[in-house]
């Protein structure tokens, strides 16, 4: 589990010594931010990329780096979250400052409705090659992180031999009542994992992982998790928690689907109308840090910078198989995928 | 015009006169009992009197000031009465002596006037030993003595009291009704008592006011309303009677088995009306023979049933006209069922009835 | 005496001029001006957010309009249609186990020599501070078909490999629901079964019928319509619960109302389609209780509201025993399984770890409680906005209650209809009328703590009315006239006599309000703002992640304190004041 990292984070935050250490290190755009975010504040980030545990733990490094400003993160499903800013924008009482998702198609939905701030972090240009196209052309978000969705078995329950190794194979009837995928209505990767595989299979595709009853979560998370606990051997969930989960010595390993990983990038936009515009655009930027990308690949996660590998073991993304769906597609597609998978699973 | 008095008042709820048209006026320091069954209109009479009932018609007013009338009423609180209620309403989260100090305060009294006049008047009800009790440690008979204390040490202009007794057991009743009458001989407090308790009513009361379906049918001294009733209702409501009809001939008026002339009984008016008379069961004789009585009716018949109650024999006499009566005798004069009997009955002693 | 035997004095009347009637202006007392503001009030709470929702519902919401488009987007789809009446089944099959439940339970606690009845009683308790949310992820730990206790503990033994029990799954489903709501049942019926004179079962055993034909004859026809009304609350509790379906009805493939009324609140967010959606909701429950109402008033109360009498317990002989397990099963369904389980995960590295000192760890307190940001600030939100709405509610239910038993006003029975009206009204329908009137511009309270606290008090209001009506009732109408005949207006009388007086009302009815409202949410779940999120919004955000452990642990944190408020009640109210709800 995550502790150490935490349990230093939190160490860290408490010395004013580390901060003011650092602040030395601020740039000169990001000084004069600093100072407006701190007069605010206060940040708050609406986010469904990462689970509670690792929003958590971004907010810890964030206030380690810039002491002074409270990160306070709201993690729920992609779904929850966007119901949720949605209602505020609707309200016209935007309540948060940053919002993250794994369904960029969200954050296409805000820009139209002129929810979103056009702001990119100045630290853009030292992207990954890979990532930096998939950023809004017109400038209202960028890639925040990258959570690839593949396959995680329980390790005592299933044999490697015996584990599926594609896609496809989840459809085989040996995995009744053993699979665990996530609802397209609730979580953001989810719906694109279900776009991808429909233009992959076609939605004979579905009607037949239906015939083997796997348990609908809510969070892609919660997939992961009923793997760990042996309620299911397998599930369809970002491998970035199964990597994770396997370096800390839970029973699960992680398994690179033949026909290639599917892509969610998640995106991160500033909400116009945000009580602490300033604090966010600082957390934005703190997002594209050379010292967030180290700290994903210390997660077994990809690392957004140029400058930084993957961690050991894992195949850099510029050379993986990997499965994209355009974020247009994805704008367009969504509505007509969730209310099919609906009709299929009877959820 | 001094004391308190009720003219033309009348309420209406919803198509039902609770009451109607009540003339009623008290002169200062009178007692007066509001006497009737239940429904008879005396608790709306009273409450639109303590103000927490308007009056739909008529007026209530105190010594020349109206309080009550349909266009609007002053409410109790500025009335300057006090009530004394049929649940007692002590407060059961205050002592004996905070219940009674409670309207002092609110008249914004001294302290220690309020400590004094509370002490004087726990002494005249006899609880001073009790004051730092609570209601629930008291007896019913105490938390009435309470009720009173309370009422009366603010010196109300009228004092209000709703069937104060009837939730006490009979011998506590009785001690309780001399001693509603001994502190208004203390204190003459103008006051209106409501009860259904007919001897309550008599030995509370200066003027007794009898009420029927919202209306005042008679009021009179307790001994006046006793013996000279003026209406059926009343005759029968206070004590028991017989009823004796007959009918008005020229000069005299004829009942089964006697007539009796017109202005002995004093009833005029033309001949062919039905008359009735009230007489009262204590007022007739019963004997054994026929008695020798001039001036005096006497009817033979026999005796029908009988119940002996103890101080009294309850005789019902059925004459050879098949007119019963019931007769009150001493204890000492038997009869038994069947037996022939006379009934002796004193004219002066019947009163008409309308 | 002197001093007390001089004439009556004419204090209170000389302030009055001689005049021939008196004004209107003198008649008026600032009090009144109170009642007018409490209508006010329940205009704001209970009308304008159903009024708004019914206007909602026919809004186009692009031109504003008039337009039943919602209604067909709402109703168009067969899959919509379905999960209506998939939850009225759930509601009828949920009622049918909480009656199953509730009743014996209830008679053998009131009118039996069952062996510790006090323990069974404790444990139903439990059912009523625990919230159902909690309760369906004890289930879920007990219950998953893979590895929950149940099934590990079946396989085990037997070496099958097929799942013994699985919650996932309409049973389970119901049976979750059903181990909260009964408590509501065993309340009531147990409060009918108080009220009945065991001289109306002596006369017809002296006619001869025997201990069963009594029971059928006599006794329950007397408990029924207690029965009847529990049920029906029972039915609106169940198909309005917003947690239990989201951690059941999902994975179980059984759609139901509140999941779909999510959807619309999903992207494309749509207000007006949900209102739409939530209308048949609203008269289906408003007709049930209208339909109760028709039932009960044919049948006089007058035989189980009369008064006690003579209670006899029921000799059971052996079957005491047979009644004490059937009542110490439907606890360890409802409170004790669950309540074990959840702490066993609290304390556990992994729920699926077993027992051992390996798996048995701190961690999910310390993360809870000093690590998790929104963690002790929900924990502190849920307690004082809970407070908050108790205190308003119980306040508010009590004027109420005041000006109908006074008779103060000639519309005081509207309003005392308007404060039960709430009851019909599912917590989450209340939410999206509270969302439409109160979140929006220009009212903008979205994300803010006082629409929560508005939102929970017209919640509970109805337990509160019932309450403090209860209580009012206690109070002769005496009481006060005696203090305003003494000089005192009606302010004086609330303030002096009637407030002291129902000190304990006030209390017993706040803790009634609390409880719920602390754990509340189904209403709070489109209300709260990322400040102001509640311990329940949390607890559901961590089951979508499957963090069961850590939501066990902020779980027994809320538990432990909520308990821990309920223990101080008990102390000061005495164990009985639950049946005051009634």
């Amino acid at each position: 589990m995550l502790k150490n990292v935490l349990a230093a984070a939190a160490f860290a935050a408490l010395l004013p010594a580390t901060a003011l250490a650092q602040s030395e290190d601020f740039t000169a755009y990001e000084k004069p931010l600093y100072e407006a975010a701190t007069a605010e504040g206060e940040v708050i980030w609406y986010t469904s990329q990462f689970t509670t545990e690792m929003s958590e733990s971004a907010c810890q490094l964030f206030m380690k780096r810039y002491e002074g400003i409270k990160c306070s993160p709201v993690r729920a499903t992609g779904g929850v979250t966007f119901q949720r800013v949605m209602q505020e924008v609707q309200a016209g009482a935007v309540q948060g400052d940053v919002f993250s998702t794994n369904d960029q198609s969200d954050l296409l939905e805000l820009k139209k409705l002129n929810a979103l701030e056009k702001f990119l972090p100045q630290s853009v240009e030292f992207m990954s090659p890979v990532l930096k196209p998939m950023n809004d052309d017109e400038g209202y978000f960028f890639v925040s992180s990258v959570s690839p969705y593949g396959i995680a078995y329980n390790t005592n329950l299933v044999k490697e031999e015996d584990a599926p190794k594609s896609w496809s194979d989840l459809t085989d009837p040996k995995w009744k009542d053993q699979v665990a995928i996530s609802h397209p209505s609730f979580s953001g990767s989810a719906g694109l994992w279900t776009l991808a595989m429909k233009n992959l299979f076609g939605w004979e595709y579905f009607e037949k992982l239906n015939e083997g009853n796997p348990q609908i979560g809510r969070s892609t998370a919660d997939g992961y998790n009923l793997v760990v606990s042996g309620e299911r051997k397998i599930a369809v969930t970002a491998i970035a928690l199964s990597r994770q989960g396997e370096a800390e010595g839970q029973p699960v390993t992680t398994v690179v689907p033949s026909e290639g990983l599917m892509l969610p990038p998640s995106g991160t936009g500033v909400l116009a109308g945000a009580p602490h515009p300033n604090a966010a655009k600082l957390f934005a930027e703190f997002m594209l840090s050379e010292e967030y990308s180290v700290w994903l690949r210390d997660l077994k996660r990809y690392p957004l910078r140029a400058g930084v590998d993957t961690a050991e073991g894992i195949e850099p993304l510029d050379t993986s198989k990997v499965i994209t769906v355009p974020v247009t597609d994805a704008v367009q597609g969504l509505p007509e995928v969730q209310d099919k998978f609906r009709d299929i699973f009877g959820i | 015009m001094e004391g308190l008095v009720l003219s033309g008042l009348g309420r209406r709820f919803g198509n039902v006169d609770a009451v109607l048209d009540v003339d009623l006026a008290l002169n200062p320091g009178e007692f007066v009992s509001l006497l009737g069954p239940s429904g008879c209109g005396k608790t709306t009479t009273l409450r639109m009197i303590a103000g927490f009932i308007d009056p739909t018609s008529g007026t209530i007013s105190l010594n020349g000031r109206i309080l009550s009338s349909p266009t609007g009423s002053i409410p109790p609180e500025k009335r300057g009465m006090s009530m004394i209620f049929q649940s007692y309403a002590i407060w059961p989260h205050m002592t004996v002596a905070e219940n009674v100090a409670f309207g002092l305060k609110l008249r914004k009294l001294h302290t220690d006037e309020i400590r004094k006049r509370v002490g004087e008047i726990l002494e005249v009800v006899q609880l001073n030993a009790l004051a730092e009790r609570y209601p629930a440690e008291l007896s019913g008979g105490q938390q009435q003595r309470v009720a009173l204390a309370r009422a009366v040490v603010v010196r109300p202009s009228v004092l209000l009291l709703d069937e104060p007794l009837s939730n006490l057991d009979a011998n506590l009743r009785e001690e309780m009704r001399f001693e509603i009458r001994r502190i208004h001989d203390e204190f003459k407090i103008t006051s209106v008592y409501v009860t259904h308790d007919q001897s309550e009513a008599m030995v509370t009361s200066d003027r007794i006011a009898v009420m029927n379906q919202g209306r005042i049918e008679q009021v009179d001294e307790p001994y006046k309303l006793y013996t000279k009733p003026r209406t059926r209702f009343v005759a029968n409501f206070i004590g028991r009677t017989n009823f004796l009809s007959g009918r008005k001939e020229n000069n005299s008026i004829a009942f089964d088995g006697f007539s009796l002339p017109s202005e002995v009984l004093g009833i005029a008016g033309t001949a062919g009306r039905d008359v009735a008379v009230s007489v009262r069961p204590q007022s007739l004789r019963l004997c054994a023979k026929e008695p020798i009585a001039p001036g005096q009716i006497t009817l033979r018949g026999k005796v029908v049933e009988r119940a002996f109650l103890g101080e009294t024999w309850d005789y019902m006499f059925a004459s050879e006209e098949s007119m019963r009566l019931r007769v009150v005798a001493p204890p000492s004069d038997v009869f038994e069922i069947g037996a022939e009997a006379w009934v002796q009955l004193d004219p002066s002693q019947m009163v008409p009835i309308s | 005496m002197t001093s007390l035997s001089s004439s009556p004095s004419h204090t209170g009347i000389e302030a009055v001029a001689s005049q021939s009637h008196v004004s209107w202006l003198r008649r008026f007392q600032p009090s009144s001006l109170l009642w007018i503001v409490l209508a006010v009030i329940l205009v704001l709470l209970i009308i304008a957010p159903v009024g708004a929702l019914v206007t909602k519902s026919f809004t186009d919401p692009a031109t504003g309009g008039f337009t039943i488009q919602n209604y067909i987007d709402a109703y168009g789809k067969a899959r919509h249609v379905e999960a209506l009446i998939n939850t009225l089944y759930m509601g009828a099959a949920v009622v049918v186990l909480s009656v199953l439940f509730g009743v014996p339970l209830a008679w053998a606690c009131t009118r039996t020599d069952m062996p510790f009845r006090n323990i069974i009683r404790v444990g139903i308790f439990g059912a009523f501070v625990m919230p159902p949310y909690l309760g369906g992820v004890g289930w879920i730990l007990l219950a998953g078909p893979n590895s929950g206790w149940i099934n590990v503990v079946w396989q085990a033994i037997t070496g099958s490999t097929e799942p013994l029990v699985n919650v996932f799954s309409f049973p389970g489903l119901v049976l979750v629901m059903a181990i909260n709501t009964y408590f509501t049942v065993f309340i009531l019926v147990s409060a009918a079964f108080e009220m009945i004179n065991s001289e109306m079962e002596d006369a017809a055993n002296m006619l001869g019928a025997g201990p069963f034909t009594t029971a059928m004859k006599v006794t329950l026809p007397l408990v029924l319509p207690s029965i009847l009304g529990s049920a029906l609350l029972t039915f609106l509790i169940s198909i309005a619960l917003y947690g239990v379906p989201a951690l059941i009805s999902i994975p179980a493939r059984f759609p139901v109302v509140v999941i779909q009324l999510t959807e619309f609140f999903s992207y494309p967010l749509r207000v007006e389609v949900a209102a739409a959606y939530s209308i048949p909701l609203l008269l289906i429950t408003a007709g049930l209780m209208a339909l109760q109402r028709k039932l009960l008033a044919r049948r006089g109360f007058a035989a189980v509201s009369g008064k006690g009498g003579e209670r006899r317990i029921v000799k059971l002989g052996k079957w005491r025993w047979v009644v004490f397990v059937y009542s110490m099963f439907v606890v360890l369904l409802s409170v004790v399984l669950p309540l074990l389980v959840l702490l066993m995960a609290a304390f556990s590295r992994s729920w699926v770890g077993g027992i051992s000192l390996d798996n048995l760890t701190l961690q999910n307190f310390r993360y809870v409680l000093f690590e998790h940001s929104s963690s002790q600030q929900a924990l502190i939100t849920s307690l004082t906005t809970g407070a908050a709405a108790a205190t308003i509610a119980i306040l508010l239910a009590l004027a109420i209650a005041y000006i109908v038993q006074r008779r103060l006003l000639p519309m005081s029975g509207a309003l005392g209809f308007l404060a039960m009206s709430p009851f019909v009204i599912p917590g989450i329908v209340l939410a999206i009328g509270f969302y439409a009137v109160y979140a929006l511009p220009p009212v903008g309270l979205y994300g803010t703590y006082l629409i929560l606290i508005l939102a929970f008090t017209t919640r509970f209001l109805p337990i509160a009315y019932t309450t403090g009506t209860a209580g009012m009732r206690a109070i002769h109408p005496e009481m006060e006239e005696a203090v305003r005949i003494l000089g005192g207006g009606r302010l004086t009388a609330i303030s002096k006599v009637v407030g002291p007086l129902l000190k304990r009302t006030l209390a017993s009815g706040w803790l009634l309000i609390f409880v719920p409202a602390a754990q509340e949410l189904s209403t709070a779940v489109f209300l709260v703002g990322p400040n102001t999120r509640v311990v329940s919004v949390v607890l559901l955000d961590m089951s979508e992640e499957g963090l069961l452990e850590r939501l066990s642990a902020l779980g027994s944190v809320l538990l432990l304190i909520i308990v821990g408020v309920m223990a101080i009640g008990v102390r000061f109210l005495g164990r009985d004041f639950m049946l005051r709800r009634t």
